[in-house]
């Protein structure tokens, strides 16, 4: 250990102290603070060397001592900071000795100077004795390599590696002297170097994390463990349109999750991993597997019959998120939707722009908030860093049913001992009490009626994944980049089914002159996946086979699928019934989707305040469907083929320009724009055709008929735009926006509004004298206005030819299904918000509280009408609907050692939903789609006056007692029409996430919950229905008497036989929908990752810089649900048809290993 | 330098600006769509009579659920066993209920409504709106007759006139206007004017006399279904149709010629079916083969086959006779009394009862039957047995069987039925005054085999043939043959008032038990 000079170990406690007050170094100074790397700027530069008074031919003291640091390579110390405003005269001449120069000057001013050693010197007044061990401060001037003036004798070189949660390293952290500006960042691999002194206080702060102050000590050798945080100080987040800005600046609510949130226990869909992560967003659990879709949502739903997701810009990068198709009513498979594309170790940050005014310059497409993704950027480090990221899960399927095992297979009570009545009943468990005696199957083999309990442990496999990533990053002083490389392969738990997925993740910047910069994305994905699993209806759905078969049926009785002809071997005779084997191993299935999203734009600085910039952007994708349903399927025989190609793409053109200024304390940004967005949607082939001529043999030249179908969509977004943020003195700020969209999907005399914006930000505790323990608050409101889109095409009625003729002859039809109108015009969001963030004991614990109200009008929505008027909506403008709501994060350090760290961070929120109005005289639509696939009368529907998506279905039917009518024969009585049941939408929503980190050891857990939904189960519907609920236990013997009461409001006596009553109940006439409508609130462990990062010291000499190992859990335990059977989380789909399941992808358990290596 | 800079970025943004919905008309027509500028309406008209023969989504969608698992097993000429085949038992399926209005007024009415009101004072369609005038009536009549009181004067007028919750007409008002609407139609089409339609026409090929015989003798099934509820109505309608005159022949039968295109729109729905995608859910029904049988109806073997084994698309069969054995109804495969095995008679194997002739009525280029010169002779013998047109009930008759003969060769009968065949079949089985009604309508029942809407809907009316109905466990009609199909439930919810007021009318409900307004006990 080297010696440490006493006079400055104490520099650190005067370092506390304001920094000299010299106006221009305010916004330096705050850069040091601030956590941003630190800059060379050029203004400052200049400020220093303009501080002459041309009268007096005085300067300020300070501005001398800078000369003199700058030319000498000495350094000084003011005992008081204001003394370098005195104003002293100019040196004379060409003084040698620094110490007769400062003699000279301080002489007149009353001040005098104390020699710390050969090169540092401290200011004191005259009359002073100021022990300068107690009381200083350090002036710090601009730091470049030539003039570097750090007394060797005391600066030493202080190394270290800075980890983030789970100890993987965190690159790009900037690392400065506190009161200083020097500083550098960490490399790839969280290695920084710095020469500091003992006492130098070290700021970490990179965007994400809390930062973190470390008193240069003895040990020279640092590593630091930085904590995710929210730290409101001086972060600086991406906005809208991908402007850069200082979060306290902001006047609405935004919230950014840090990338590694995304890399440990993953979700293939990144929209799935944002679940419990950010108050307001809520992220519907869709049952379709791991190539599926997800829905994600931001303060409620704000669109009748249109999107409600938010709009996802990567890089910059509008981002088209469609879905490619989903079950409906008749079956289907989730063709999954772009983020299912992403691989989150390439991902840097998630910024969510929550509200309207954070997303009001995305203009019409901002209405439902905006998910902005930035992707790992390469670093102005030298030499090339590479890391290596492989995370390797199992998946296991939770099997949620509580099926009977008292009766098994079998109709009215018998059980099957012939081979017709098995093959009559393969789904129905009506039979007999399950006593062992003997019974006949299918095949006609005898078995021992008893219940086959293992049929899911035994159809279902255990899946694996991998995903191998690798990241090169490079880099000198006129650029860097960052290139990505990975590879995921998925083996699912249905048998024969998999995923796999190759991206390339390119990031650039390169400053061809210094005025020009060129910044180039790019990010490639190809993807295929085999044998997607078909929902809903049953055919194709090897869920619905292994679910509903009889429970004495052994389901490897079917495992040989096929029979002597190769055909479907069916457990019976009902064709729409399946062998799950033969659907897994012979039905094909595959898409294959090749993706490149990216961007290129040039950034041309005008002014060291005025920059102009041109991008263009294009998202594209290729996605190819194969269907088949091969020859010999049950119910279809001679098989079919479905081929198509949907091809689209986005392109967008933006000019931009940019000014950044300050006005004494005030100061401005300011930015204006235009953007083309032009959109093409193609989608070619065909379509179920069928049969195939030779048998087995599948492609479309085997069939005779395979009518060519084609569809093309095609409309452009042209807009102006600007915004202005006015900055008052750091603490208040204004931010005003405008964007004028022009639609070519409307009229030509009413396609465009204007969408306007106001936002404020107060940051109080700079103003107002509080506390200490509260080390930051800020007000925040805003008021803004936007849109949501709207589909070309809508308003003319156009016809079309079939693909198919009769006789030669061609047929026509109409193509719109919804009546078309000519006179819509934009919706319009309105959203008001109001925020507080306070931060308490320097940061150790944060709220953070929003309030919102977002009200949706003219809003455009297919009403549902009557399809006897030939049409089965016709599409309005007067939609209204209002979220309302709140949203509070806590943020906390509970526990802080110096080995043991316990952050968490709680997020809540509850919107009320309500729809205000529909069509006059209409008082309810049905959502899109919004049919189950069994249940008279069932759908989801939008209702004046109550929440988004009310499940309506026939309820009981009670008298006033609430007690259950029953009609003549015994079965319950039901409301005449269907009523409301609940909304399928969660009411409220939130996150617990935690991490505790002891020495290099980091577990995080996250629990998420979600309150105030209710879903229409299918599953329990067909349960009751085939007799597997255990509910359908009761009235097996002697039948089943309802309790309640009958007609004439006696009690019921009447008794119906089990079958009857609970299949009809569920299924036929008497069917009450209310008896399926569950709560669907839910509390879940949703995410463990336990990891070890090897520490620095074992490192420090490898080749390896970093290392990381963690064991990851996914979906874990669900701590709290009241849905029987199923998963509360199993939408059928991801559109705004929520709150029905049937039949969905069994809930998954993930364990897995994640191991991060950087060299 | 700087300046120019501005200057550039000044224009551009000038230039955006003004130029911002440049293209933008052009961008929203979408180019592989026809506007209402360009369309051929006869194109419409195909699509409206292509669908209205019951395969409107290459799956038989309303064919299936409508004609046969209701209502081929209600009428008694198919059976079935399997589970879902509802009408056999007189179960319940709501969705299947709706399936024919579900899959029509969205398609078949859109379009017919379409080409009746863009024709409508258009010289050169003039023909078109006609012949689609008499079309629609045939539609609209189908469809009141499944379901009673319907959207029709309201109806598919959505984008035309805005209508987006068309009342439900009485069908008492319904009949007075198909009536009137055939007589109109059928008084103006316009001989001399040039065919503009041609091949667009599926029936008739544009033919202008065709389609005024079409109009009467469609006029005749109008207004004999009113025979119990308003006979003089019905007697001054068959007088208006035979004065301007009816079919003549089998050539002028309403047929739509289908084609052997497997899971398209254009194959026979009924074939896609039952030798397609449920070929071993049906059996012919002991009622229809029994009868067939006994009055050794040389009908018979176009209608019914044994197969090997059915599921076996390929088997066709052997259609002897002799061989012939109907499945009763009522039965299942499941483990009770009401077991297949368990009806009297069980030949040992499901496999043994007939399934439908899949040379003809069961192949998918047979054609779809619309209207027949034998429906209307035997509807006409009735009207002459009851004195309402001069005439001999027997010479009516006569004329209606040998016609219901000869038009197995239509279906292909091979080999085909002779004129003789029907004389013998006739001397056997001759036409008798006090059994005429019974008689008449039993054949009627025969010859509209496959056609199960106009079977049930006469069936309804006359009441013949006698049909002993089944009682099953968990049947919705109390072990009665169901009057009506009930309406989607969807309609409860998207047209509630009219909808209401419709079920109102109903007197006992939206049941399948209700009857229509002409359906007199």
């Amino acid at each position: 250990m080297r010696k440490i000079q006493p006079n400055l170990h104490v520099m650190g406690c005067l370092l506390l102290v304001h920094l000299i007050g010299v106006h221009e170094l305010c916004a330096q100074n705050s850069l040091a603070y601030s956590g941003d790397q630190p800059q060379v700027n050029s203004r400052h530069k200049r400020a220093m060397t303009m501080e002459t008074d041309p009268i007096e031919q005085k300067q300020t003291l300070f501005a001398v001592l800078k000369e003199l640091n700058k030319t000498r390579g000495v350094y000084f110390l003011f005992a008081d900071q204001s003394l370098g405003n005195t104003m002293v005269n100019a040196p004379e001449g060409e003084e040698k000795n620094v110490e007769r120069v400062l003699r000279q000057i301080l002489a007149s001013a009353g001040l005098k100077y104390k020699k710390v050693n050969e090169k540092t010197f401290v200011i004191l007044e005259s009359k002073d004795n100021v022990d300068i061990t107690k009381a200083g401060t350090r002036v710090d001037f601009e730091v470049n390599e030539d003039s570097r003036i750090i007394n060797r004798t005391t600066v030493q070189i202080v190394t270290g590696k800075v980890t983030g949660e789970n100890g993987v390293a965190v690159p790009g952290v900037s690392v400065t002297i506190k009161g200083t500006t020097i500083g550098t960042s960490t490399d790839a691999a969280g290695v920084f170097s710095i020469d500091a002194k003992k006492g130098d206080v070290l700021v970490f702060s990179s965007i994400g994390y809390a930062s973190q102050n470390i008193t240069v000590g003895d040990d020279l050798s640092l590593n630091v463990s930085l904590i995710l945080g929210d730290s409101q100080l001086r972060e600086v987040v991406v906005t809208a349109l991908g402007i850069r800005k200082e979060k306290r600046s902001l006047g609405y609510s935004t919230t950014d999750v840090d990338g590694s949130k995304f890399t440990q226990a993953r979700e293939t869909n990144i929209g799935n991993a944002l679940t419990g992560q950010i108050a307001g967003v809520s992220v519907s659990g869709v049952s379709t597997g791991p190539s599926g879709s997800s829905r994600v949502t931001i303060r409620g739903n704000s669109s009748l019959g249109g999107n409600n997701q938010p709009l996802y810009v990567i890089d910059g990068v509008p981002f088209d998120n469609s879905n490619q198709g989903s079950s409906g009513q008749w079956g289907g498979a989730d063709f999954g939707d772009g983020l299912s594309t992403i691989n989150p170790d390439d991902i840097e940050t998630i910024q969510v722009l929550k509200g309207v005014a954070a997303s009001a310059l995305y203009g019409y497409r901002g209405g439902n908030g905006a998910i902005l993704i930035t992707t790992k950027s390469g670093l102005k480090s030298k030499g090339i860093g590479i890391e290596v990221n492989n995370n390797l899960t199992a998946q296991k399927i939770i099997d949620e049913h509580e099926y009977q095992y008292q009766y098994g297979q079998g109709t009215q009570g018998v059980k099957p001992i012939t081979t017709a009545a098995a093959q009559g009943s393969p789904n129905s468990s009506w039979g007999a009490k399950l006593d062992g005696s003997e019974a006949i199957n299918f095949l006609g083999d005898k078995y021992a009626y008893l219940p086959a309990k293992d049929n899911w442990e035994n159809f279902y496999q255990t899946g694996v994944s991998n995903q191998s990533s690798i990241a090169l990053t490079g880099g000198n002083d006129k650029g860097h980049f960052r290139l990505g490389l990975s590879n995921l392969y998925m083996n699912t738990v249905i048998p024969n089914s998999n995923m796999k997925q190759q991206g390339v993740n390119f990031n650039s910047t390169y400053n061809i002159t210094p005025k020009l910069q060129l910044n180039i994305n790019a990010n490639y994905v190809f993807e295929t996946v085999k044998n997607r699993v078909s929902f809903s209806d049953a055919p194709g759905n090897v869920i619905a086979s292994t679910t509903y078969i009889a429970n004495s049926f052994d389901v490897r009785w079917l495992e040989p699928a096929v029979n002597a002809n190769n055909f479907e071997m069916l457990p019976g005779l009902d064709i729409y019934f399946n062998n799950p084997y033969f659907v897994a191993y012979k039905y094909q299935n595959k898409t294959s989707r090749n993706r490149l999203t990216g961007g290129l734009s040039l950034k041309y600085s005008l002014t060291d305040w005025l920059s102009v910039q041109a991008a263009v952007t294009r998202d594209g994708y290729i996605f190819d469907v194969t269907n088949i349903l091969p020859t010999g399927t049950g119910y279809s025989e001679g098989g079919n083929l479905t081929q198509h190609t949907t091809d689209f793409h986005e392109i967008n053109g933006n000019v931009s320009l940019d000014a950044n200024k300050k006005f004494g304390s005030f100061s401005v940004h300011a930015n204006v724009g235009t953007n083309t967005q032009d959109n093409v949607w193609k989608q070619a082939g065909i379509f179920g055709a069928g049969p195939f001529k030779v048998p087995f043999f599948y492609s479309p030249s085997n069939i005779s008929e395979k009518p060519f179908s084609y569809s093309y969509s095609h409309y452009r977004v042209n807009s102006i735009y600007g915004s202005a943020d006015f900055g008052y003195k750091d603490f208040l700020y204004l931010t005003v926006t405008a964007r004028n969209d022009w639609f070519s999907t409307l009229n030509i005399n009413s396609n465009d509004i204007l969408y306007p914006s106001v936002s404020a930000s107060f940051v109080f505790s700079d103003v107002i004298a509080l506390p200490s323990w509260i080390s930051f608050g800020k007000l925040r409101a805003s008021y803004a206005q936007s849109s949501n889109g709207t589909s070309p095409y809508r308003n003319l009625l156009t016809y079309g030819l079939q693909g198919y003729t009769i006789s030669d002859q061609s047929v026509g039809f109409i193509t719109q299904s919804e009546i078309p109108n000519n006179f819509l015009k934009p919706v319009k969001i309105n959203e008001q918000e109001v925020g507080i963030n306070v931060q308490f004991l320097d940061n150790r614990l944060g709220v953070d509280f929003a309030w919102y109200n977002k009200k949706t009008t003219d809003d455009i929505l297919p009403v549902t009408i009557s399809p006897t008027s030939g049409y089965t909506g016709s599409v309005v403008n007067i939609g209204e609907l209002r979220n309302q709501g709140i949203e509070l994060l806590l943020t906390g350090t509970p526990i802080k050692t110096k080995n043991f760290t316990w952050t968490a961070s709680f997020n809540y929120a509850v919107n009320n939903n309500k729809v205000l109005a529909l069509s006059p005289g209409v008082e309810e639509i049905v959502i899109g789609g919004a049919f189950p696939r069994w249940g008279d009368g069932v759908s989801v529907k939008n209702i004046v006056g109550l929440p988004y998506a009310q499940i309506s279905g026939y309820a009981y039917k009670k008298n006033d007692a609430g007690q259950v009518i029953y009609d003549a024969d015994g079965f319950p009585m039901r409301s005449e029409l269907p009523v409301p049941l609940g909304s399928g939408i969660y009411k409220t929503t939130g996150g617990f996430n935690n991490d505790l980190r002891f020495k290099d050891l980091t577990l995080s857990f996250l629990i998420d919950f979600k309150y105030g939904a209710k879903i229409y189960s299918g599953t329990n519907l067909l349960m009751y229905s085939y007799g597997l609920h255990e509910n359908t236990l009761l009235g097996r013997e002697g039948g089943y008497i309802g309790p309640g009461v009958d007609e004439s409001n006696k009690a019921n006596t009447k008794a119906v036989p089990a079958q009857l009553y609970w299949s009809g109940i569920s299924t036929d006439a008497h069917h009450v929908s209310e008896e399926f409508v569950y709560d669907a609130s839910f509390i879940k462990l949703r995410s463990v990752a336990l990891s070890y990062s090897l520490p620095a010291s074992i490192l420090k000499r490898g080749f390896v810089k970093g290392a990381t190992i963690g064991l990851v859990a996914r979906n874990l335990l669900t701590l709290m649900k009241h849905t029987p059977n199923i998963d509360p989380e199993s939408n059928l789909t991801n559109t705004n048809a929520q709150g029905l399941e049937l039949s969905g992808y069994p809930a998954v358990r993930n364990l897995g290993v994640n191991v991060n290596l950087k060299f | 330098m700087r300046h120019k800079i501005y200057s550039i970025l000044i224009g551009a943004g000038v230039l955006v600006a003004a130029g911002c919905d440049k293209n933008f008309e052009e961008i929203n027509i979408d180019p592989t769509k026809l506007t209402p500028e360009t369309m051929n309406y006869s194109y419409l008209f195909t699509a409206a009579e292509l669908v209205t023969s019951g395969n409107s989504d290459a799956n038989a969608y309303e064919d299936w659920r409508n004609n046969l698992i209701y209502g081929s097993t209600m009428i008694q000429h198919l059976s079935s066993t399997t589970g879902y085949w509802a009408g056999d038992k007189y179960t319940y399926n709501a969705g299947y209920n709706a399936a024919y209005w579900d899959a029509n007024y969205t398609n078949s009415i859109k379009n017919i409504v379409d080409v009746v009101e863009q024709t409508r004072d258009n010289e050169a369609n003039k023909n078109l709106h006609q012949i689609a005038r008499i079309f629609k009536a045939f539609m609209m009549q189908r469809m009141t007759d499944m379901y009673g009181d319907i959207p029709y004067s309201e109806a598919g007028l959505g984008y035309l006139t805005g209508v987006t919750h068309p009342k439900y007409d009485k069908q008492q008002a319904i009949y007075d206007d198909l009536l009137a609407e055939l007589k109109d139609a059928a008084e103006k089409l316009d001989a001399s004017a040039l065919n503009s339609i041609g091949s667009a026409d599926l029936l008739y090929g544009g033919d202008v006399a065709k389609w005024k015989k079409f109009a009467y003798s469609l006029m005749v099934r109008v207004a004999m279904r009113l025979s119990k509820v308003d006979p003089d109505k019905a007697k001054t309608w068959v007088g208006t149709a035979v004065a301007g005159g009816v079919f003549t022949d089998i050539n002028d039968n309403a047929l739509v010629a289908h084609e052997d295109r497997p899971s398209s729109t254009t194959a026979n729905g009924n074939a896609w079916i039952l030798a397609g995608q449920d070929p071993n859910a049906s059996r012919v029904s002991k009622t229809l083969v029994d009868l067939l049988k006994g009055t050794n109806d040389p009908r018979l073997s176009s209608i019914a086959t044994v197969a090997t084994d059915p599921s076996n698309k390929a088997d066709k069969g052997d259609n002897t006779p002799a061989v012939q054995q109907g499945q009763p109804n009522g039965y299942d495969l499941g483990t009770t009394a009401t077991y297949i095995g368990n009806a009297p008679g069980y030949p040992g194997s499901v496999n043994k009862y007939s399934i439908v002739n899949r040379n003809t009525f069961a192949r998918l280029d047979a054609p779809i039957i619309f209207l027949t010169h034998a429906e209307t002779q035997l509807l006409l013998a009735e009207a002459a047995q009851r004195g309402w047109i001069p005439g001999s009930a027997a010479t009516y008759y006569n004329a209606g069987v040998t016609a219901g003969i000869l038009m197995m060769n239509q279906v292909g009968a091979s080999p085909a039925l002779t004129t003789a065949q029907a004389t013998t079949y006739l001397a056997a089985n001759p036409y008798v005054a006090a059994t005429g009604l019974q008689q008449i309508n039993t054949q009627y029942w025969i010859t509209t085999f496959m056609d199960s809407y106009e079977a049930w809907a006469n069936w309804r009316r006359s009441g013949f043939p006698a049909l002993t109905p089944v009682n099953y466990f968990g049947n919705v009609t109390a072990g009665t043959i169901p009057r009506r199909f009930t309406y989607p439930l969807n309609e409860a919810a998207v047209n509630p008032d009219n909808y209401s007021a419709a079920v109102a009318g109903l007197g006992s409900g939206d049941k399948m038990t209700s009857r229509v307004w002409w359906d007199k006990p």
